[in-house]
């Protein structure tokens, strides 16, 4: 069976029969997504290659944890490898690298193609190209406050503390950041669907 | 926990943030009301799109192979079974056909005789054929591998006739150890592998032989590279042991 035409969530079932093949197909879709957020929020090759293969070994010895229903696999896959880098960069208590790079208000840059499935990847893209737009968009302080507590992992207690802000502020900044992010990506749907 | 609790906290469960008594009390929430589901998911697919965000970068080749290679340590397949066929390379194609041909045979006889039984009989062997399939597609990454240095492996006291073969690409720290001629391990036992640095250690895994005597095992040095002087393979307690305490049925120096 060719399986580079097969749907995520059919692949995840084959994982349930111990079917390697359906492993490397997800692999060879998701890993440089997986391996560019762990690279941008670890920024060490060593221990972000630790973090992807920890991730896909999660989904391999238990394919059950992802609900189709929850999303898609791919949101799911990142959540995973997200969640893993926090928990590593703060038992290293992140390094003053990373937030100097936050603090200089980098603008991360736009996904580029990937050859498989070119129809999702479009709509990955379209949904990512909202986001960034959304992000470029947002004032300065709420992006400093949701890069921190997404790449960088702080805790906004720890944000407050960094940025010398009340922590009620920088509540208010995440969430509103948040929120327009999500707005965007909703905006984003409804041209999709109208089209 | 409540709608309220949980929109109190959806930041911080979205963002990875919350404690893990939290999320877990958020999530049995969350698995029971489809409300608070939809806007934590929703939160989640925006910041799985901001992830996307990041500058795209290639995951190195040999990452694909360890995340493949420790899947298949992990779920191994069933012992494989040989040709008969002399050679340590020739039996592996000739098995993955073998499969397929018992496959086809099984199920030309199926379709005259047995009816509704074919269609199970067709799925049984798929699914082996598949797994045979990927434990082979394993074996030649490792083979196909650009530096590959190979080592025999002679008998030890526990298993004089034995034989075995180590592939190993010392770059990656990949490998795959290959036997011959060790009998099925008695019950309530295994064969250990033992990677040796300097007289010290460390567990490679286990190696499961076929009924005829046969069997392989995939190997990745813990440190990505390999640094070691000698490998062993000793007969432990099922479930393997800190150190080797059975039998040496294997051993060959690098």
């Amino acid at each position: 069976m060719e399986l580079s035409t097969v749907a995520d969530e059919a692949l995840v079932d084959l994982l349930a029969s111990g079917d390697v093949r359906a492993l490397e197909t997800i692999y060879d879709r998701h890993a440089r997504a997986l391996y560019s957020l762990a690279l941008k929020m670890l920024a060490d090759p060593d221990q972000a290659e630790e973090i992807v293969q920890e991730s896909f070994l999660k989904l391999w010895q238990r394919p059950s944890a992802f609900d189709p229903n929850r999303g898609r696999l791919l949101t799911w896959l990142l959540g995973v490898t997200h969640h893993r880098a926090v928990d590593l960069l703060r038992r290293q208590h992140a390094e003053r690298r990373h937030l100097q790079a936050a603090l200089d208000g980098r603008a991360p840059g736009v996904a580029q193609q990937s050859p498989e499935d070119p129809e999702a990847q479009a709509w990955t893209n379209l949904r990512v190209e909202a986001v960034a737009e959304a992000l470029a968009d947002l004032p300065a302080s709420q992006r400093q406050a949701l890069e921190l507590a997404y790449f960088h992992g702080l805790t906004q207690v720890e944000i407050a503390e960094r940025l010398g802000e009340p922590l009620g502020t920088i509540k208010t900044r995440v969430r509103l950041a948040l929120r327009k992010l999500r707005s965007a990506l909703e905006k984003a749907e409804a041209r999709r669907e109208v089209e | 926990m409540s709608c309220e609790l949980v929109a109190e906290l959806e930041t911080d469960l979205a963002l990875g943030l919350a404690t893990d008594e939290e999320t877990r009390r958020a999530e049995a929430h969350v698995a029971v009301c489809p409300t608070c589901a939809e806007r934590l998911d929703g939160l989640r697919a925006t910041l799985a799109a901001l992830a996307l965000t990041a500058p795209r970068v290639e995951p190195p080749l040999r990452l694909k192979a360890r995340v493949l290679a420790e899947a298949t340590r992990l779920r191994a397949p069933a012992p494989l079974k040989t040709s008969g066929r002399p050679g340590w390379l020739g039996w592996l194609p000739t098995r993955a056909w073998a499969a397929l041909a018992a496959g086809l045979a099984t199920i030309a006889l199926a379709a005259g005789v047995w009816g509704y039984s074919l269609q199970a009989e067709l799925n049984r062997q798929q699914v082996a054929y598949e797994r045979l399939s990927g434990a082979y597609r394993q074996v030649v990454a490792v083979l196909a591998a650009d530096r590959l240095e190979e080592r025999d492996l002679n008998g030890g006291p526990g298993a004089p006739t034995a034989w075995g073969r180590l592939y190993v690409n010392p770059a990656t720290g990949q490998g795959m150890l290959m036997a011959r001629d060790l009998p099925p391990p008695p019950e309530g036992t295994t064969y250990q592998i033992w990677l040796i640095r300097q007289g010290e250690r460390t567990s490679g895994g286990f190696i499961r032989m076929g009924d005829d005597g046969v069997g392989y095992a995939l190997l990745n040095a813990p440190e990505g590279r390999w640094t070691y002087d000698a490998v062993g393979v000793t007969r432990e307690p099922t479930g393997g042991s800190p150190g080797p305490t059975g039998p040496q049925m294997l051993f060959g120096r690098i």
